[in-house]
């Protein structure tokens, strides 16, 4: 075919789309844009229960208080949103008002506030028009004791923080870094679990993205600081991290930032990824008093003599059988070496990480080694599955406490020092605040606005839970 | 009346098949306690236990050899009186002989079920593929079954999928290794049918465990735990409340006056005695335990069949040096083989033969050829490099025939710490396998010759391959069987064998995971009574 | 500790633990003490196996495992090393014509070199757990991941237990590019 009939064939296909067509088609584009979107909020890390239907609701966030159950979010006219109008949609993302009444800020409106116009209706028709509906009745509701089950209480914690405001599409659609702003702070909602809470347990904006606690893993500072944040990182590094979880001689993700490259950030398009790359670049350094170099910078070993990791035992059966050591350099080698190897230094494709450069063992808190030994590490990634098997039923607390003592001495910051208590502790899911221990105190004096502090705070500290309550 | 029992059932041994029929009763509602002669060991001390062994080709050096436990390996607990020494590394731990087991998993085939019927010689099984296949789909699920969806499994050659299947597999193949593609490559021309072997080696992450990074130590220990062991059931089952009693050595089962089982006895580490009462008894330990204890208990043996009918896939092996790099030790222990013998009506003269490619690192028996050659200096590590390059290793097993000479009993002279009874077997190999091994031996030939090989050994004699079947085979009739088509018990209506004991036709494959089929049906079946 | 009662200076306790570790426990000690320390039975493994960076903590083991089944060993490590030293043998490659001439010391070399490339002295039984006292199982355990016998392959296999890379990295050889 002659190459100059081409655009007046074109022409002649487009004119002869009818109306309804072409209306057609945009719709699915805008499907497909919800579907992103819903990607990029990573909606589906809650609202499907691991094996279950998508978007069919069912994932159980433990807590002290009792179960809080995620929805059904799927066209289902009995037991989803599929009655909803866009207007009443929009409300429960935005506002975290549902039709039935106040969400609960596990579900986190007070990022999606920010959620553009344009974005929502494109949400909206995805969840509406591009999802199957899952007309199964829910094994179980959220029913909290009172005064946690009066959800109208909300309505004050949201007054005091839920402030955002939609950006408009022109700015949300811009490349570079107001796309990436658009990102880090509404759709992936990165500050919900990376900024430190104040005491009502509202984000600190002064210490915006500087690193938080949850649920016994560290979400590190992803400020631009050269030493406690991210600022030592290069722009590859970076977006290797977002995509695969795994940055070679950084750090790599386990816990609930696993979950969110498994789910959310891996699908996200090259441009976007630059996007969050560039914004957080951006970012107001905020230092750690406490550390004096980048967690990545002890980039070698101390040296042993292979002898001692490759020593005769006694075999007699009762010394086979005996498995209650508590010797950092034999555990390290019977359970750690065969992956991570002896040297430390992981596989030459660094498939099995290295333990030097490596921020989980090198930074100011050892929390995340500690619960990667605990609680293991699975992430799909667009190159295959990582795992790490959980060492909780195989070590007892002591164990797991002198192994990641070996493994800090040997490999990292060598001024942390974690006992059995520690590890205890951030198995149970970290150090709890003040007003979640002493919430029942504060219900018992009667609905103040203290007692709502206090419950909100509960439910912030739910929601921060969930990826690491997950069994 | 109301009896008041100590579990709805009692299950002996926590292996794979005791763990698996606890977990799905479990499952199902019941309360089930588990009974262990030996003791739990978490993985990474086993880990240590091989690495500083001295006796690395020992696969049971790395696990305890108690008093009150002693293995097959323990000195003196078996004594031979046939031809060939009969000595399966057997092990007494939480989770059973498959923490050191290669983890294949095949399916029997439909023909393997039908030796008699089809080829006069031989038992049939008495049920059919077709009654056992959806077991066969949920054991493979239990166990993260890693294979291939499109593969003519009975290696004749067809190009679609057999045995036929009403699932696919759980987990979908792991790559070739090189040294399998080249030995395809190689003697796939030759007429050889080379087929990838189902493994419980997962190679994604699977209920806890991890994918399989090939660290080539299937035996005797997986250091990652990516390949299944009983272990992780047995884990399961407490996890589901079901209570395993470690150091607890069942030395009896009662029979109660209706003719039911009624109580087992066991020993502690204490020398302490023991009696449990439950509805039903599932015995799971192992296909020489079991039929011991029930001729010591004198229970289940009006056919007279108890340890009689012995079989193991007895083997042998061939190692040679190919003329091209072909890199094993690169990937898992074992990945697939050669199967036209796997079935044919050859069978009707000798055994069916399976060749395995074996692929473990060959430094050690290459070191030790060398070495005994006085080789040294830069020419040992030259010739290492050389030779781990281009080792073939084969391992080739046989079909066996029930023989009821060919049995297991408990000693009448000898008895253990705990004063129980220790074992006597009596082992013959047959014409059937001889007229087997000429065949095999003539593809040794072929093999040689199409990889342009030089013969490290070719004649390795008769080998051990711990496959223990037909010591209380199923059949249909009650005279000649110790065990029916359920695997109960034909004189006890409330007494279960879950053991590869029970297959009177053993094929060429490793039993496994039809012992974990069986069990699961069982445990069905049982469920549907208590 | 019988030494210190027989009143050693810690000195001397300390001289001696560094240099007979071993022997020093053992039967034979007088005639070994002044014949071979374990400096010089390391030095021997060294040109041996014509590794010097071979770890002499290993060396020390196999001293110590060989000289418990044989008292006189240390004597014999001894002939062996002047032996070597008169042949002026210092390269392996010449080893043959060595022990064509000197049968019963190359056996002995021979036992020290597969110690240091198996990582283990003596016959393991392959089919018998040991009890204590087992007659036929007199293997010791020198060392798994320093055996010389895994040194010409780490390239291209592992050491069995320990991982090479990801998952299904088998399905292509070994190359410069991917180390493996």
């Amino acid at each position: 075919m002659p190459r100059y009939l081409a655009p007046g064939l074109g022409l002649v296909i487009l004119t002869a789309i009818p109306r309804l067509a072409m209306a057609q088609a945009s719709t699915e584009d805008l499907v497909r844009q919800g579907a992103y979107i819903a990607r990029a909020a990573d909606c589906m890390a809650c609202h499907t229960n691991p094996g279950g239907k998508s978007y069919g609701g069912g994932y159980v966030i433990s807590s002290p208080l009792g179960d809080i159950i995620a929805t059904n979010i799927s066209p289902s006219r009995q037991y989803g949103i599929g009655n909803w109008t866009e207007t009443q949609f929009s409300r429960a993302v935005r506002e975290g008002i549902a039709p039935e009444g106040h969400l609960y800020p596990a579900m986190p409106y007070t990022a999606y506030s920010g959620i553009s116009d344009a974005d929502i209706h494109a949400l909206y028709l995805y969840f509406t028009k591009g999802t199957k509906p899952v007309d199964l009745p829910p094994e179980r509701h959220t029913a909290l004791p009172f005064p946690f089950n009066q959800r109208w209480l909300m309505a004050g914690w949201n007054l005091l923080y839920s402030t955002g405001k939609p950006m408009s599409a022109a700015t949300t659609a811009a490349g570079g870094t107001q796309r990436g702003e658009y990102l880090v702070k509404v759709l992936a909602h990165c500050s919900t679990c990376h900024t430190p809470r104040n005491i009502g347990m509202s984000e600190d904006q002064s210490r915006f993205l500087a690193g938080a606690d949850l649920g016994g893993w560290h979400a590190p500072n992803l400020t631009s600081d050269a030493i406690s944040g991210l600022g030592g990182w290069s722009d590859d590094e970076l977006k290797s991290y977002l995509r695969d979880g795994a940055a070679h001689g950084k750090s790599q993700a386990a816990g609930g930032m696993a979950e969110a490259v498994e789910h959310s950030l891996r699908h996200l398009t090259d441009a976007d990824l630059d996007a969050i790359v560039r914004y957080l670049r951006t970012v107001k350094p905020v230092r750690n008093p406490n550390q004096s170099r980048p967690g990545f910078s002890v980039t070698t070993g101390k040296p042993v003599d292979l002898a001692v990791l490759d020593a005769p035992i006694n075999r007699s059966p009762d010394a086979l059988t005996n498995a209650s050591s508590i010797n950092g350099a034999e555990l390290y080698t019977g359970a750690c070496a065969s992956c991570h190897q002896l040297n430390g230094q992981g596989t030459h494709d660094q498939f099995y990480p290295s333990l030097t450069s490596n921020t989980a063992v090198g930074g100011p808190t050892a929390q995340n080694l500690v619960m990667a030994i605990l609680k293991g590490v699975n992430r799909a990634t667009n190159n295959g599955t990582v795992t790490m098997p959980a060492f909780e039923k195989q070590l007892n607390d002591a164990q797991v406490a002198s192994v990641a003592n070996y493994v800090l001495q040997r490999f990292g910051n060598d001024a942390i020092h974690v006992n059995a208590a520690d590890v205890t502790l951030l198995k149970e899911g970290g150090a709890k605040s003040f007003l979640v221990r002493y919430a029942q105190i504060a219900a018992i004096g009667g609905v103040s606005i203290m007692a709502v502090l206090v419950f909100v705070s509960l439910i912030v500290i739910l929601y921060k839970n969930r990826n690491s309550s997950k069994e | 009346m109301t009896i008041q029992y100590d579990a709805d059932v009692i299950v002996v041994g926590s292996g794979a098949l005791g763990s698996n029929a606890a977990y799905e009763l479990l499952k199902h509602g019941k309360s089930v306690i588990v009974l262990e002669s030996g003791q739990s060991i978490p993985r990474w001390k086993i880990v240590e236990n091989f690495r500083s062994s001295p006796r690395k080709g020992n696969h049971n050096d790395p696990y305890p050899n108690q008093p009150w436990a002693p293995t097959s390996f323990s000195p003196g607990y078996i004594e031979n009186t046939g031809n060939f020494k009969f000595l399966p590394g057997m092990l007494r731990l939480v989770g059973g002989t498959t923490w050191h087991w290669a983890g294949a998993t095949w399916r029997f085939l439909p023909n393997d079920m039908k030796l008699k019927t089809l080829y006069g010689v031989g038992r049939d099984w008495p049920i059919s593929y077709e009654d056992l296949e959806p077991y066969y789909g949920r054991a493979e699920f239990n166990l993260g079954v890693a294979g291939s969806d499109t593969q003519d499994q009975s290696g004749q050659g067809s190009n679609h999928q057999f045995p036929a299947r009403s699932t696919p597999y759980p987990v979908s193949p792991e790559a070739e290794t090189y040294y399998f593609q080249r030995l395809k490559a190689r003697l796939a021309p030759e007429g050889f049918n080379f087929i990838h072997e189902p493994n419980a080696r997962t190679n994604q992450p699977w209920d806890g465990r991890p994918g399989c990074s090939g660290n080539n130590n299937c035996m005797p220990v997986c250091p990652i735990g990516a390949m299944y062991s009983g272990d992780v059931h047995a884990r399961h089952v407490q996890a589901l409340g079901g209570k395993i009693i470690e150091n607890a050595t069942v030395f009896k089962l009662e029979k109660g006056p209706d003719g039911k089982i009624v109580a087992a006895h066991y020993r502690t580490s204490e020398h302490k005695d023991v009696r449990l009462t439950a509805r039903y008894f599932i015995i799971a330990s192992n296909g020489l335990e079991t039929p011991k204890l029930l001729l010591m208990s004198d229970v289940a043996n009006a056919s007279d069949q108890v340890g009689r009918n012995l079989m193991d896939h007895t083997g042998m092996g061939l190692q040679f040096l190919a003329d091209e790099p072909l890199w094993p030790g690169r990937g898992q222990v074992q990945q697939g083989g050669i199967f036209n013998w796997r079935d044919g009506d050859f069978r009707r003269e000798h055994s069916a033969i399976k060749h395995a490619l074996t692929n473990t690192v060959p430094n050690r028996a290459i070191t030790q050829h060398l070495l005994s050659q006085g080789i040294v200096g830069p020419e040992l590590d030259e010739k290492i490099k050389d030779w781990a390059a281009r080792w073939v290793d084969i391992s080739t097993v046989f079909e066996l025939l029930p023989s009821p000479s060919n049995r297991i009993q408990p000693s009448t002279t000898r008895r253990d710490a705990l004063g129980i009874p220790t074992m006597t077997i009596h082992y013959d190999t047959d014409d059937y396998i001889e007229k087997g091994a000429a065949v095999a031996k003539a593809d040794y030939a072929k093999f040689v010759a199409g990889m342009g090989g030089t013969v490290i050994n070719d004649n390795t004699g008769w080998q051990n391959r711990d496959h223990i079947m037909g010591t209380v085979l199923m059949g249909d009739d009650a005279k000649t069987s110790v065990v029916n088509g359920e695997c109960r018990s034909w004189d006890h209506s409330n007494l279960f064998m879950a053991t590869t004991g029970v297959i009177p036709a053993c094929g060429v494959v490793n039993p496994t995971l039809a012992g974990v089929a069986l069990a699961i049906r069982s445990a069905d079946i049982i469920a549907k009574e208590v | 500790m019988r030494s210190t009662q027989n009143g050693l200076s810690r000195r001397q306790l300390l001289a001696a633990s560094l240099a007979l570790p071993v022997i020093g426990s053992l039967p034979g000690i007088a005639r070994a003490a002044g014949l071979l320390t374990s400096t010089d039975f390391h030095q021997l493994c060294v040109v041996l196996t014509g590794k010097d960076n071979f770890n002499p903590e290993f060396s020390r083991r196999i001293l110590k495992a060989f000289t418990q089944k044989d008292s006189n060993f240390p004597v014999r490590a001894n002939d062996l090393r002047e032996s070597l030293k008169a042949a002026d043998l210092t390269d392996m490659s010449n080893f043959a014509s060595y022990a064509q001439q000197n049968k019963d010391l190359a056996s002995v070399a021979l036992s020290i070199i597969s110690a240091c490339y198996l990582g283990y002295t003596g016959t393991p039984a392959m089919d018998a757990t040991p009890a204590v006292g087992h007659p036929v199982d007199d293997a010791t355990f020198i060392t798994y991941v320093g055996a010389l016998m895994y040194a010409p392959t780490k390239d291209t296999t592992v050491i069995p237990s320990y991982a090479r890379g990801r998952t299904n990295y088998w399905v292509n050889p070994p190359s410069a590019q991917n180390a493996g």
